[in-house]
Order: structure tokens, then sequence, then C-alpha cells
């Protein structure tokens, strides 16, 4: 029972943003996936969900091969992602972009809508009562009715977690949650993501925040120009000299030894 | 609470054709009724789904010339032919669909203009089966609901209307708040996050299409058999311009909307008839989206809510009690 990825390689005409990436994500483990600014994991992500395809390797979740299938049939496999620039659905209020959320675990037939039986009546009254645990784990809860479009930032970012959150991932794919939020806020997502873990679900988090990283997660994944630089425990991380050397050498703003 | 307006309306509706009997003001009634069917059917696609239909009288033509040439080959009831035009549609909407929504949105918007052109050329040039420009003519005289009851005069067709409008602004309705609107929307506003959490964005607007394909198919049919004269001209670009026009003004996505919308463009030729309807149709879709994006339907609403406040208001002042300020 894992996700693996095996051997991913994604060229783009010439550029090499992924080689030959092996790595595996376990039920109630939060993997890390880190390398500076285009080194890949974005990319990664979205070979892995099915938003563009591999030029060759595998992406096996549970057994099963999924290389290339388009992303709602990995997210009915409970492959769940969300994206670096965030994405909700606008128009719609908190409520209904988290109810959209449990689309896939719905309990009621098109004919059961058309005419309100009482199956949909009560699948709709269990779907609002998951929704309001979920708004009140991501403290959105006095925000309900507002339009995604309107709220905050940092609000924004907690309703992506939401959504994604509420449609039971078996492996969840967090594409730089952190970014934009304040040193509180951060914090506070870090300790939410800590107290998500479960054996449920497996995480796989790209971020840049190396404080949240080497504390939350249980292994870490380097990038670097798309190749694999290092794998390991985020002690092994820490003390790689690979990594500090990419890191420190290329001069970029983060630091592995950041606190 | 809010049912008791909804019954309200239904109740006026219902009663209409008791309070004024001019056959004149009932066709027109009738006319409002048909063309927010077609209304209805775009504004699930385009509303709901954000899908954008260039070729929406395509799906009013095949309904129109179905119930006609069954009516006027075979004899058939209007009811009998029903089925037949849904399943046309129905599949009509599915090839257009599965053909073209792959691909992209915006093929699908300039596949169904060319679809509506074809299924007009085909109307023009078949003249065995749609006898060409000349156009199907029914028999006013043996035109028959279902089995050998006739369907005739304004009243009857007024009711046989209203219902079909009724039921379709329920279902919608209900759609609306399920999952199945929520589906439909986001699509419509993110597709990416849709299929991320395991929503197909390919099949939810394939069905859409038909669905709204087969709405539009029913208002042709109910056109075809009461004007009983069904020419080329029902896949032109005329009806489908209503459809998005009527759907635009009157409010994309909310329930009132696309029949407000039908009212409003059924009804202006009628007071300033000739050249110049084109140019007030222009005039007020212009009006409407540069006062009002979302059209009327959100205006009036609103307008309405406030008006509530207020009386509720006074009428709270009058009994003494305090206003706390709602
Ligand atoms: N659709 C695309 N077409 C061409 N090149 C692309 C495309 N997407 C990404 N790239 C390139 O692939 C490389 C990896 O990009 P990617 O977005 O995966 O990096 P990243 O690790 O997510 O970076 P960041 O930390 O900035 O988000 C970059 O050089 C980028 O320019
Ligand atoms: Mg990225």
């Amino acid at each position: 029972m894992a996700l693996f990825v095996e051997e991913l390689t994604k060229d783009f005409g010439g550029l090499r943003a992924l080689s030959g990436i092996s790595f595996s994500v376990e039920p109630g483990k939060i993997v890390g996936l880190i390398g500076t600014n285009g080194a890949g994991k974005t990319t990664c992500f979205n070979v892995v969900t099915g938003f563009s395809k591999p030029t060759s390797g595998r992406v096996m979740v549970d057994g099963t091969d999924i290389t290339g299938k388009p992303s709602h049939q990995l997210a009915r496999k409970g492959v769940i992602r969300t994206f670096q620039q965030t994405s909700l659905f606008g128009k719609l209020t908190v409520y209904d972009n988290v109810r959209a959320g449990l689309h896939r675990h719905r309990g009621s037939s098109a004919l059961d809508v058309l005419f309100n039986t009482r199956k949909y009546r009560e699948d709709e009254k269990k779907i609002n009562q998951q929704v309001d645990n979920v708004l009140v784990q991501l403290g959105l809860m006095g925000r309900s009715g507002i339009q995604a479009d309107e709220l905050s930032y940092g609000e924004q970012k907690r309703l992506a977690i939401a959504v994604a959150l509420i449609s039971k991932p078996k492996y969840l794919l967090l594409d730089e949650p952190a970014a934009g939020l304040n040193p509180q806020e951060t914090s506070e997502l870090s300790s939410s993501l800590a107290s998500l873990r479960s054996d449920q679900f497996g995480i796989l988090l790209v971020e840049h925040d190396m404080k949240m990283v080497m504390e939350i997660c249980d292994y870490i994944v380097v990038l670097a120009s798309g190749k694999l630089l290092a794998k390991g425990t985020p002690e092994e991380i820490r003390t790689n000299t690979a990594v500090i050397e990419a890191y420190l050498g290329g001069g970029k703003k983060e630091s592995v030894n950041s606190r | 609470m809010k049912k008791i307006y909804y019954l309200l309306a239904v109740l006026i509706f219902l009663l209409f054709p008791f309070v004024t009997t001019s056959p004149y003001l009932q066709s027109l009634m009738i006319l409002t009724g048909i063309f927010a069917l077609l209304a209805f059917g775009l504004d699930l696609m385009f509303g709901y789904t954000g899908v954008v239909s260039f070729g929406h009288a395509a799906f009013f033509a095949i309904g129109a010339y179905i119930t006609g040439i069954l009516t006027e080959r075979m004899e058939w009831s209007l009811a009998a032919t029903i089925p037949f035009v849904i399943i046309g549609s129905t599949i009509c909407g599915l090839l257009i669909g599965l053909a073209t929504i792959r691909i992209g949105g915006i093929y699908f918007s300039l596949a169904s203009l060319g679809f509506a052109e074809i299924i007009r050329l085909v109307a023009l040039n078949w003249s065995e089966l749609t006898h060409g420009p000349m156009g199907l003519v029914l028999n006013p005289e043996k035109l028959r609901l279902i089995g050998s009851i006739p369907l005739k005069g304004e009243m009857a067709f007024y009711y046989l209307v209203l219902i079909t409008v009724l039921i379709t602004i329920y279902f919608v309705y209900r759609m609306r708040k399920s999952w199945i609107g929520r589906a439909l929307m986001s699509i419509r506003d993110n597709e990416p996050l849709a299929s991320s959490i395991g929503i197909s964005p390919v099949l939810y607007k394939v069905i859409i299409i038909s669905a709204g394909g087969g709405i539009a198919s029913i208002a042709g049919s109910y056109y075809g058999y009461y004007y009983g004269l069904i020419t080329p001209m029902v896949s032109g670009v005329h009806y489908t311009t209503i459809a998005l026009l009527a759907v635009m003004v009157g409010g994309r996505g909310t329930l009132a909307g696309p029949l407000l919308g039908a009212a409003i463009f059924a009804l202006v030729p009628e007071l300033i008839p000739g050249e110049f309807s084109d140019l007030i149709f222009g005039a007020i879709l212009l009006i409407v989206i540069l006062l009002s994006p979302n059209g009327l339907a959100p205006v009036l609403t609103r307008t309405f809510l406030s008006f509530r406040k207020k009386f509720n208001r006074v009428k709270k002042k009058e009994e003494g009690e305090l206003d706390v300020g709602t």
C-alpha cells in the first residue's frame, strides 16, 4: 500500500525537467519534496496527478499502474493534489467549495436529486455535517457563506486544503501550502498538518519553508535541476553535504538549517 | 416562507387564461414559454457549466422537424413524437459533445455553430422529407395531444407549455442546490481543480449538452406543432440569439432569469415590429450588461428582498416592537 513513483522522466522540448526520479509515499507518513526554484517539484506533481504525461517512468497506486490516467480518475483512487497557485471555485461560497470536494463520496443518484428523495436529503445532511467538521478544523467556520473570491489570501490557502482534505485522500499532495503566509500562519498550518497525520493517508509536501519541512516530514526527497540529489530522514538531509552545497552554493533564498 | 412566493407565482400563471381570454395575449405567453424552455436548456450549458453554444437552434430544429415529420407523415399525436424528439436530440448532443469537448470548449462552440448550419442545409435540401424551403405544414384539424384527444386552441397549448416550463424549473431548482449543480458550477469556475477532486469535466459537459439540447428540442417540438409550419429557418441564428440574449439579459445561472429574458424577447418584437426589433435586442443587451453584468434576475431579487425588509420593519414598528436592525 503506497504511492510509488518509478524512474519518472519528463521532457519539455529540449529541457529535461525530471530525470529518473523514484520515491514512495506511504499512508501515515509525510514526505517532503524539496529543491530550489525550477527543480521540477510542480512538474513532478503534474505528472503524478495526471495533469501531464511522463516521457517515461511509471506511477503506481496501491499496486495499480495509473501512469498517464486523467486526473479525475486518479482522484477516484484517492490521489488528491492542491495547486501552487491557489485554486478555488471562485464564484461558489466557502461552504459549496468544500461540499464540491465530497463529490466522489456522494450517496445519492441524479434521480434521487431530481425527485428530492429521502435518500438524497439524508445524504445532504451527512455531507453538511462533514463540511462543518472540516471548516472547524481549518478555522473557516465563520466564513461559510462568503464567496471564495472574497476571502483573504491566508483563508484561500486554507480553503484549498479543506477542499482537498474533505475528498478523503489516500495520498495528499500539497504544493507549497505555506507560500505567502506570515510566520504565525505558517506555524499554525504546520501544526494542523502535523495533527492531520493519520494512518488513513500519506502526504507529499512541496514546501520552501525549511523549518516546516524539517519539523513535520518523516522523509525528505531533494531535487536539483530535475535530478534526485538526496533522499533521507530530516537529520540525514540536514547534514548532507550535497544538499548544503546546492542550497548555499546556489545562493537561494532558503537555507537547510534555517530555524 | 419563500415557498409562498413560488406558489403565488404558479397560481398567477395557472389562472392567467381566465384573467384574459384574449387569444393574442395567450399566444404571446405560449411563445414566452417556448423561448423560456429554449433558454433554460442553454442556461444549463452556459450559466451553470460554462459551455458556450452558438448553435443551440440546431436542437430546436431537431425537435420541430422530428415532430413535424412524424405528425405529417404518420399522423402521430404530439405525445407519441416526444420520445423520438428526446432520443434524436440526445444522440446529436452526445455525438457533437464527445467529438469536440475533449479538444476544448471553444471547439464545441464553433462546432455547434456549424452543426446548426448543417441541420439547416439538410432541412433545406432533403425535400422528400422536409419539403425544403416551403417547409412542413401541419393540418390544424388533425393535431392531437395523445391518443385521440385533440390539441386545439390557445388555452390547451398554454397549459401544455406552462406545465412543461414548471417541470423544467422544478428540476433546475432541485439540481442547482445538489451535488449535480455543484459539479457543474465547479467545472465552470475551475476545471483543473474540479478534475483534481474527481469530477470529470468531459463527462459532465457531454451530459449537460445532451440535457440542454433535449429541453431545447422539446421547445422546438411545441413550436412546430403550435405554429403548424416548420421551415429551415428554425435552425437559423435567430433562435440561438434569442436563447443567448434571454439567458444573459435575464440572468445566467438563476432560476427566474431565463423565463424573464424569454418574456422580454418574446414581447419586444410585438411592441416594436419590423426592422428595428434586432436593433432593440442589441440595445437591451448592452444596457442590461452595462448596468448589471449578471442580468436582471439578481437585481430584482435584491430589490424584492430590500422591499420586504422595509415592509417588515414598518410592520414591526406598528406593532410597537423594537427594530434591532436585522
Ligand atoms: N509546461 C512547461 N513547458 C515548458 N517548461 C516547463 C513547463 N513547466 C515547467 N517547465 C520547466 O520545468 C522546470 C521545472 O519547473 P517546476 O515548475 O516543476 O519547478 P518547481 O520545482 O515547482 O519550482 P518552484 O519552486 O519555482 O515552484 C523549470 O525549468 C520550468 O521552466
Ligand atoms: Mg512549483
